[in-house]
């Protein structure tokens, strides 16, 4: 594969992306405690299979900085802690890889690390800990909302030719 | 192909039973003689009330108003001038089924006094 072809199928990815988190943010509400089902990650999962870890971080940071700056609330609060969250799932979904786990169960981890990093950041921004008190209820959520975008990225990959 | 490796299901499994767990533990360490609380970015009490009793109360923020309803034990956040209304959306807390509710652009956040 050539580098043209390459990036250019790394920044449609990441188009891709940001589409996806605009659309969900303006149609779909979120499910309980606020948590969203971050369908963009079905891309972040796709990247992964694809072409590694890597290109899964590069495209994730362009669809924090674009999204958000499409959004107009970037370098504000939510773009800190919706960028944590973004960093440490993708730093979940390396891990995962690196030790073979199965995709199901790197969406999964990777969806907890996300609310995870999110919380810590608030409780971070505002030093308080009393936004831990989310972390239960957001682990079983996560673990909803990782099989979902699981089940989706797999459909993606075994259709998908590149 | 297998959907996850048997480790992975133990794994996920556990996490699950801790969660679980740490909601229950959470549901019981909530008395109900405790006082809930409204805190702002500086961790200053805004406000505090008795859930026993219903009211409803308006407070202003750092993006505009921020609405309380109190009934039946539980409260929520409502009607809030924010651009997102994730606050709204968390839905009612109450003793029982304690949830902090956070509204970021207000920088407020109502929480049990411990």
């Amino acid at each position: 594969m050539t580098k043209t072809r390459y990036y250019t199928i790394l920044m449609m990815l990441a188009a891709l992306a940001v589409c996806i988190n605009i659309v969900e943010s303006l149609f779909l509400p979120p499910l309980q405690f606020g948590i969203r089902l971050g369908l963009a990650n079905i891309i972040s999962l796709i990247t992964l299979k694809l072409y590694g870890s890597k290109a899964m971080f590069a495209v994730c940071a362009v669809r924090v900085l674009v999204a958000n700056l499409l959004k107009g609330i970037i370098f504000g609060t939510s773009f800190w802690i919706g960028a944590m969250g973004v960093f440490m799932s993708c730093l979940a979904l390396t891990f995962c890889e690196k030790w073979g786990s199965s995709l199901c169960f790197s969406s999964m981890i990777s969806a907890i690390m996300h609310s995870l990093g999110q919380l810590l950041v608030i409780s971070f921004l505002y030093g308080a800990l009393d936004f831990l008190w989310l972390l239960p209820p957001l682990i079983i959520m996560s673990l909803f909302t990782g099989f979902i975008t699981y089940v989706i990225a797999k459909k993606v990959l075994e259709r998908i030719r590149l | 192909m297998t959907l996850m490796k048997k480790r992975e299901i133990l794994i996920i499994a556990g996490l699950f039973f801790l969660a679980l767990m740490a909601i229950i533990f959470f549901h019981f360490l909530n008395e109900d003689n405790k006082q809930v609380l409204v805190v702002n970015k500086e961790h200053e009490v805004v406000l505090s009330f008795d859930p026993k009793e219903d009211a409803y109360y308006t407070l202003s923020g750092a993006y505009g108003e921020f609405h309380i309803e109190v009934k039946d034990g539980r409260w929520r956040a409502t009607q809030v001038d924010c651009p997102n209304h994730n606050c709204e959306k968390m839905g009612w807390s109450s003793y029982a089924m304690y949830v902090p509710i956070i509204c970021l652009p207000n920088e407020l956040w109502v929480i049990i006094d411990d």
